[in-house]
């Protein structure tokens, strides 16, 4: 792995040589109401101007898309991905001006999924109506929990009552939605959990997403575990939860295709599997990631830093990171086992020119003796005790 | 320099009562240094004396006044070192006894009245820091007198403000006794300790006794017979200055090509090879280490690197030993043998400080006296080489009388973890209305575990400790194993009393069971005596461990956590199969810590 500036002489021009010709987009949204307790992501408390505020930042977000438009060749887009942060603090008026401002420079495929994350307290009827209009196609909303004691504890500005408005909003809107939830964190029980996804099968998403709680240093839930104010989850519970919750959804015919990720058939996300896949995608907004199918960048994780290099005409990049072939095909198999059909031998073997059996040979005799990984003729994929230990399978790959 | 114009004198005094800093006014006062050369604690040259506030090398120097030449020797001032200390008092005549104005005599101060008395050495008691608000000599005059001292004769100074130091330097001179002249008899110089120079090899520091020496002469170390020929000789300055000879009663240096610091013990004599003395100078001991413990690279392939650094300190410091040692969990090491736990430390600072080095340092040992069935005497340094339990015999282990002196709101707590720590009470008694003196003899495998610590914690900091061995006794000890997935340990095992076996393994296992990360299988931890397993605990298997989220495509960060578990698995040492931790082998060290 090299890591360059992206101010290096002739590093951006190489970067976006390497994206093909169609491939998806992220917009990194970094604004929230109020930090969540066990966020560490990038992402700033807006309270007062919003509309005026996200003016400036759709101004800017414009101005990345006018140099991307210039340089990139091939302009075809599969996904949008909107994340944040909060996306749906962005008024449908202004989001209608990113979106046709996308337009001007990408032509979308036929079937482009459209995805805004939203948050509970900021969606309303008409809001998801103007989305819908503009083109969104898929809404992903972050509920977290049913529980009011719980959403507390994770610092969310939402109540359970606003989450089920939500829900059902977008549930009568006939929009395709996910909802997000966690699990697994201090003083979280199995019983409140089940009830927290019954109440989430109620209303029908076409995609839900479970992710356990990971403490992150320097977030406030991690402080007070430190300071012993709360007690972190056992491995057992985290375990017993998981197991729940893929009980329940695969019962309710959901298909468990990723290792957090459960959908109806054809409702599986379009742009996560991007990422699943290793495929490429170009990152805008501060602290926004991108990879053009052999190198990764990021942007600059300051907004003032991102205004000013964009007002100076220049891409907002802070580092490109090169990766060797090794890197390339690790990262394949890190990120491709993620999903649970896990990963083509043929498809590994017309990307890199070589059999997958000839680069981890060993590595995926030693994980299928270990009862984590399983092999068919085609693939290689994560049994379900791998699906538990992923982290194991995933380690072995990395150079 | 004729003899009737020499004076050699050393300082003594208990830690921090301001020795180091009345060397230095005396060498200012005596124009020895110029002020570019002067800094504080010269003679103290190592960084980590200075740091400590501690003297580890004795460290002499010639001073000029008044027409005489005066040869100080500044003295390691830690019981780890009292040998080195005996020895350095042998080449002198006279002592200053240093004694703080506000602490009065302490039971280092003592010991070292006792030593200077046994070198029949001409005492001037020095009453130090009468600066302070807080002192009060004539407390401490009278302090003198119950130890037989004349308070008459004692000197009042304040060596951080300069004062009395030149009634000090007359005092030397007036009741310090000129070495005895016997400068016609052969040759005999005391070595009293030496430094090695990679160009000059070992270069022993020397008292002449009798005779005298200049370049040229053929010498021969008396315990074992090797012959040099002198290349050169001269005194300090305290960085040493060649001259033509030393003569009779003079302290200085001998360049004469010597390799190695075991031909060139502290306490041996030097003769000359053609003109040999009949008998050498009394008090030569081979000094040996009390405290042992095993050093391993925490990169196996830093061996190379470890080793040469030990030779390295060696050659400075024959009371340091080190034999290559092998152990199942932490590979290829050394046991290494210190004189007390303060040597312990200062050698692994060392080695980490100046060779750079990342050690695991196994839990310190003493030397137990093994006696087996068949009435064979071993002394064993390392628990994980016990003969089986119905093989032994007797086991002894060294004791020692400790002294600990603190505000008497503490005696309570005290008292309770001396007792806890198998201590045997001697004696109590007030020092000043409010300070009082404990005193126990102790298993000296209590006080190198983490006893300090526990002490300071339980004094809040006021206690100070002081102890000396007293000599082997019986006890009823037993060798505890650590089986980790029912492998035994050997880096693990330690030699406990019988009766605490049971707490200190509890303690142990569950020290264990916190620092060692689940693995893919669950693992007992068990502490066992022989094959009766005393206490068992497990360490349940790892059953969850995937990342979730990979956010807005982030694979940097979640690539970076990846990583950073699997280097985490790297460092740890292999044991059967079970990754382990470096810090757990520490463990032992820390147990039943306090409350």
């Amino acid at each position: 792995m090299n890591r360059s500036s992206f101010s290096a002489p002739g590093v951006n021009t190489d970067l976006f040589q390497d994206f093909p010709r169609t491939f998806s987009l992220y917009i990194h949204v970094p604004f929230c109401r109020n930090k969540c307790s066990y966020c560490d992501f990038y992402s700033l408390p807006v309270k007062k101007n919003t509309e005026e505020f996200f003016r400036t930042y759709t101004a800017f977000l414009g101005r990345e898309l006018d140099l991307y438009g210039k340089i990139l060749s091939s302009k075809r887009l599969q996904s949008i991905y909107l994340g944040g942060g909060t996306p749906s603090l962005f008024s449908p008026e202004l989001l209608a001006e990113v979106l046709v401002k996308i337009q001007d420079h990408f032509s979308l495929s036929a079937a482009a999924e459209i995805t805004l994350e939203a948050n509970p307290e900021s969606l309303t009827e008409k809001k998801i109506q103007n989305y819908v209009q503009l083109g969104v196609n898929r809404i992903s909303l972050g509920v977290q929990s049913f529980q009011d004691q719980e959403l507390s504890l994770l610092g969310r500005c939402h109540t359970a009552d606003r989450a089920h408005t939500a829900a059902g909003l977008l549930q009568n809107s006939r929009v395709n939605f996910n909802i997000d939830l966690i699990f697994a964190f201090p003083g979280h029980t199995v019983k409140s959990w089940s009830d927290t996804l019954d109440q989430a099968l109620q209303f029908a998403p076409d995609h839900v997403s479970i992710y356990n709680l990971e403490l992150k240093k320097g977030t406030p839930l991690a402080d007070q575990i430190e300071a012993g104010e709360r007690e972190p989850t056992t491995e057992e519970i985290d375990l017993q939860m998981y197991k729940k919750a893929r009980f329940k959804l695969i019962q309710a015919g959901y298909d468990h295709y990723e290792i957090s990720n459960f959908a109806h058939p054809d409702r599986q996300s379009v742009h996560n599997k991007i990422y699943w896949q290793y495929r490429p995608y170009l990152g805008l907004g501060p602290a926004a990631h991108g990879f053009s199918g052999q190198k990764r960048y990021y942007n600059t994780d300051s907004l003032e830093t991102y205004y000013s290099r964009l007002e100076r005409g220049k891409l907002p990049g802070a580092e490109v990171i090169d990766l060797s072939k090794q890197d390339l095909r690790a990262e394949k198999m890190m990120m491709g086992l993620r999903l649970l059909r896990g990963v083509s031998k043929e498809e590994f073997a017309d990307r890199f020119a070589v059999n997958l059996e000839d680069v981890y040979g060993l590595e995926i005799e030693k994980l299928k003796r270990q009862g984590l990984l399983g092999e068919s003729e085609k693939r290689v994929f994560l049994t379900d005790k791998g699906i538990f230990l992923g982290n194991r399978v995933f380690q072995e790959f990395l150079p | 320099m004729e003899v009737e114009k020499i004076r050699n004198f050393c300082i003594i005094a208990h830690i921090d009562h301001g020795k180091s800093t009345l060397a230095d006014r005396i060498l200012e006062k005596t124009d020895t240094l110029s002020d570019r050369e002067m800094k504080d604690q010269v003679l103290d040259s190592m960084d980590l004396e200075r740091e400590r506030g501690i003297t580890i090398k004795a460290q002499p120097v010639r001073l000029l006044y008044d027409g005489f030449e005066l040869n100080l020797i500044d003295t390691p001032g830690h019981v780890d070192f009292s040998y080195e200390v005996s020895r350095s008092l042998a080449a002198c005549e006279g002592a200053l006894l240093v004694i703080d104005a506000a602490q009065g005599i302490e039971a280092q101060t003592m010991s070292n009245i006792y030593l200077a008395l046994e070198h029949d050495l001409d005492i001037i008691p020095v009453i130090n820091k009468i600066d302070l608000d807080a002192s009060d000599p004539e407390w401490v005059k009278e302090q003198l007198l119950e130890v037989g001292l004349d308070p008459d004769e004692a000197l009042l100074t304040s060596a951080k403000e300069g004062t009395g130091i030149d009634a000090l330097l007359e005092a030397v001179i007036d009741r310090v006794s000129p070495p005895r002249d016997n400068s016609s008899k052969p040759l005999r110089a005391l070595v009293f300790d030496s430094v090695y120079d990679s160009y000059q090899g070992v270069i022993p520091y020397v008292r002449i006794i009798d005779g005298e020496i200049a370049p040229g002469d053929k010498i021969k170390m008396m315990s074992n017979n090797n012959v040099y020929e002198v290349d050169e000789v001269g005194s300090f300055s305290p960085q040493m200055r060649e001259a033509d000879s030393l003569k009779c009663g003079e302290v200085g240096y001998i360049i004469a090509g010597i390799k190695e610091i075991r031909n060139c013990r502290v306490g041996d004599t030097v003769t000359g090879a053609h003109r040999e003395a009949k008998e050498p100078l009394p008090g030569y001991k081979e000094v040996k280490p009390m405290v042992f413990s095993g050093l391993y690279p925490s990169e196996n392939n830093d061996y190379e690197l470890l080793k040469e650094a030990l030779d390295k300190l060696q050659l400075n410091d024959a009371s340091f030993t080190f034999e290559p040692e092998t152990s199942e969990a932490l590979g290829y090491g050394f046991r290494c043998g210190f004189l007390g736990l303060l040597h312990m430390e200062i050698i692994q600072e060392r080695l980490e400080r100046e060779y750079d080095l990342d050690l695991v340092v196994t839990a310190p040992s003493v030397v137990y006296r093994v006696t087996t069935s068949q009435g064979e005497v071993k002394e064993i340094e390392n628990p994980a080489l016990f003969p089986e339990k119905n093989k032994i015999e007797k086991i002894e282990e060294p004791f020692v009388n400790t002294e600990i002196k603190l505000p008497d709101e503490y005696i309570g707590p005290v008292m309770e973890l001396c007792e806890n720590n198998r201590g045997e009470f001697e004696d109590m008694q007030y020092l000043t209305r409010d300070r009082v003196s404990l005193k126990y003899n102790m298993p000296l495998s209590e006080i190198i575990t983490d006893f300090f610590g526990r002490l300071k914690s339980r004094s809040r900091g006021y206690a100070t400790l002081d102890y000396t061995i007293e000599g082997y006794r019986a006890s009823d000890l037993v060798k505890m194993d650590i089986l980790v997935n029912k492998e035994p340990v050997d880096a693990l095992s330690t030699v406990v009393y019988e009766d605490d076996a049971y707490n200190i393994g509890q303690d142990i296992a569950k020290k264990l069971k916190e620092v060692i990360p689940r693995q893919m299988f669950k693992v007992p931890i068990q502490a066992a005596v022989g094959s009766n397993v005393i206490c068992r605990v497990t360490i349940p298997a790892r059953k969850k461990d995937v990342l979730q989220k990979c956010y807005g495509g982030d694979v940097s960060r979640k690539r970076k956590l990846l990583e950073r578990q699997k280097e985490g698995k790297k460092r740890m040492k292999q044991v059967g199969s079970v990754d382990i931790p470096q810090e757990a082998f520490m463990t032992i060290l820390e147990r039943g810590s306090d409350e």
